[in-house]
């Protein structure tokens, strides 16, 4: 071993000393230049799987949001938000990204953002002037966290304010290494969507997984239809809140501006609000929908109904724990310095034979989301009926934060922050996970909302090829007429858009 | 103590039933990374998918040992004439039926969601194909003679494979470490 001489020692020992002492300076040098301008924080709190058909505020007959509808009194409500994606993945890479999921092409199960778009997210545009916190439940959006984790100051671990775990988390072993070690570990070694690379390991995983989950399914003192959980551990909606609030306190107690991303896992399936819930919502009457003939479940009736009473019961908790902490929020200040964004990243399904979301069919309860924005000192309700997508969420910070959004975002400011109602404008959504991410389209289901109407694209599937469904949503908000052939003029014109936007996306793919 | 050690196999008989051990554990491994290795191609940069590749290598050796060390616990357990007598044997053929059945599951079961009594159902089965396989090993004297040639000429890929994880472990502890 080679002998390390006074002078070689000394010099170590002071570029180390240097080191540790320049480094908490340059933090407070970049947290004083943050902290200059005094720009508002902003709190993203992003509910999976809430659908905005399935809220009372707006207009669904069950009062399942008391709360998001006084909240929405001092705030701006958009009716027709729309995610452009139908599962977490591409849902969540839209919205924090700008960009449509054939461009960022986070389009299968687990999938991640082209590797050179990765560093154009709402981190990165924002890490200069933000202190940036992110948290999920959900391990499709961890994954992208994982992803922009170079642009994130705080990176709270999925585990967190978790109740008991039934699954390894091998990764969080790995803190220097954390994307690779979970996509091989977790995601690949242990794998959830596909067979486990680790067969004993992965079996282990499973006979685990299986125990905790079956006791975690029960029904226990204050949950009759089972505990809370995210595949991964049971939770508890209150200790989650709780958390994700004592967190905002912290980051509002730091000199910097901050940037909150807060993903909860509820109302997610499985549906468990607690026993108050139960029970509390009466028997609705809703229009019966036909089985499509792309519906991978088939579903019988009475179990959507089943499930769509415990999907409401759970938003009713959810709602609840909203309200909660919004108040807290309120009473401590931290709302006249900040902005508030409460959204989902998909919605979900209780028709045509279907339950859930990440199927093949995209009508309204799957990705027509909420959105409601609460403005610091906001006082009076603004209502936005202008269609409007989740990518659109990263300009309008961008334009909070007094920055320009770059060229290559897709999504625009929204109306009520700077931007205009254009009645013009071709909303899209896309559903592709059984398409290759790094090919063109040629499997997938495109949706494309402009004005009242709604053309939904088939693409590649043997049971429906080239199928076209065309609604008037205003007239015909339930999508039960498809009115394709009936108003052909709409139809040529809707379709002929798609197609040319989707042969663009093609052709820049190839 | 050496009453004690006397109740597990040879060196010489462990060497090959870990080699049909690791054979089986790497090759489901290795192609399951190649089933994704297209994607990944996409997301990560080569650096990072070389990388992953050593997670995969490196757990794969944690998998291989802890494999071993439950065969080693059922020699030391059982009544020697059971299965340490007939290490190579019995232990290869144990190897094949546990690791060949888990592969055949979760071909049929790749979901995580898929969790259900089928678990169990599974886990009875495999342990009696475990046990049949077991004993009709030294049973046949074809098979006997299988589960020999091929436990020896698998050895070949502990000289290729191992110290390619051992670079892994290294690559693991510098970018986790240094």
């Amino acid at each position: 071993m080679a002998s390390i001489s006074r002078r070689d020692f000394l010099k170590t020992a002071l570029s180390l000393s240097a080191g540790a002492t320049l480094f908490p300076l340059l933090s407070s040098i970049r947290d004083s230049v943050r902290k200059a301008d005094g720009k508002p924080n902003i709190i993203i709190m992003v509910f999976d799987a809430m659908t905005a058909r399935n809220l009372s505020l707006y207009g669904y007959p069950r009062k399942t949001t008391p709360n998001l509808e006084r909240l929405a009194q001092r705030a701006t409500v958009y009716h027709s938000h729309y995610s452009a994606g139908n599962f977490t993945t591409p849902g969540t890479a839209s919205m924090l990204t700008g960009t449509y999921p054939w461009t960022h092409r986070a389009i299968n199960i687990e999938g991640m953002v082209a590797r050179k778009l990765a560093d154009n997210n709402l981190f990165s545009y924002l890490q200069d002037d933000y202190y940036c916190t992110v948290f999920t439940q959900n391990f499709l959006a961890e994954v992208l966290l994982d992803q922009f984790a170079g642009s994130v100051d705080r990176h709270l671990v999925m585990s967190s304010f978790r109740d008991k775990p039934y699954r390894a988390a091998l990764s969080s072993h790995f803190p220097n290494d954390p994307i690779v070690a979970l996509q091989a570990l977790d995601e690949l070694m242990l794998g959830y969507d596909r067979s486990p690379a680790s067969l004993v390991f992965g079996f282990i995983d499973r006979i685990y997984g299986a125990k905790a989950r079956q006791s975690g399914g029960q029904p226990a003192g204050e949950y009759p239809y089972g505990l809370p959980d995210n595949y991964f551990s049971t939770f508890l909606n209150e200790a989650v809140y709780a958390g994700v609030l004592d967190e905002i306190r912290s980051l509002a107690d730091g000199s910097a501006p901050f940037l909150g991303y807060f993903h909860l896992w509820s109302p997610h399936w499985p549906f468990a609000p607690r026993k108050e819930f139960v029970n509390t919502l009466p028997e609705i009457q809703l229009p019966e929908k036909p089985v499509h003939k792309l519906s991978e479940n088939d579903l019988r009736k009475t179990r959507l109904k089943a499930r769509r009473k415990a999907y409401d019961e759970y938003l009713l908790e959810v709602d609840f724990e909203i309200g909660r902490l919004v108040d807290a929020l309120e009473s401590d200040g931290i709302l006249q310095n900040s902005y508030l964004i409460l959204t989902s990243d998909h919605g979900e399904v209780f028709e045509r034979g279907e339950w859930g979301h990440g199927y093949k069919l995209l009508y309204d309860p799957v990705i027509h989301i909420p959105l409601l924005v609460m403005a610091p000192g906001q006082q009076n309700r603004q209502d936005i009926y202008a269609t409007t997508s989740n990518i659109d969420i990263v300009p309008t910070l961008l334009r909070i934060a007094g920055k320009q959004p770059p060229n290559k975002i897709e999504g625009r400011i929204l109306p009520g922050f700077g931007g205009t109602d254009d009645p013009e404008r071709s909303i899209f959504s896309l559903e592709a996970k059984e398409n290759s991410s790094f090919g063109p389209l040629k499997k997938a289901t495109v949706s494309m909302t402009k004005g009242d109407h709604k053309l939904i694209y088939y693409l590649g599937y043997e049971k429906y090829p080239d199928g076209f469904e065309l609604y008037n949503l205003r007239e015909d908000g339930d999508e039960m007429n498809d009115i394709f052939q009936r108003d052909a003029k709409t139809a040529a014109r809707m379709k002929e858009e798609l197609l040319d936007q989707l042969a663009d996306k093609n052709n820049s793919i190839r | 103590m050496k009453s004690l050690l006397n109740r597990f196999p040879r060196v010489q008989e462990i060497i090959p039933v870990f080699a049909v051990i690791v054979f089986m554990v790497y090759a489901w491994s290795i192609i399951s990374f190649l089933w994704v290795l297209p994607s990944w191609l996409n997301f990560m940069t080569p650096a990072e998918i070389a990388s992953g590749f050593c997670y995969v290598l490196t757990l794969c050796l944690v998998e291989s040992l802890s494999f071993l060390l439950l065969l080693l616990a059922l020699c030391f357990i059982l009544p020697s004439i059971i299965l340490k007598n007939e290490f190579i044997v019995r232990g290869s053929a144990l190897t094949v039926s546990v690791l060949g059945s888990l592969m055949l599951y979760f071909r049929s079961h790749p979901f995580f969601a898929q969790l259900n009594n089928s678990l169990y159902s599974f886990l009875l089965a495999a342990l009696f194909v475990a046990i049949l396989a077991a004993f009709l090993s030294t049973a046949i004297r074809g098979l006997r003679r299988f589960m020999n040639w091929i436990s020896d000429r698998l050895i070949v890929f502990l000289y290729v494979l191992l110290p390619l994880t051992l670079l892994s472990i290294v690559v693991i502890v510098i970018r986790n470490v240094v």
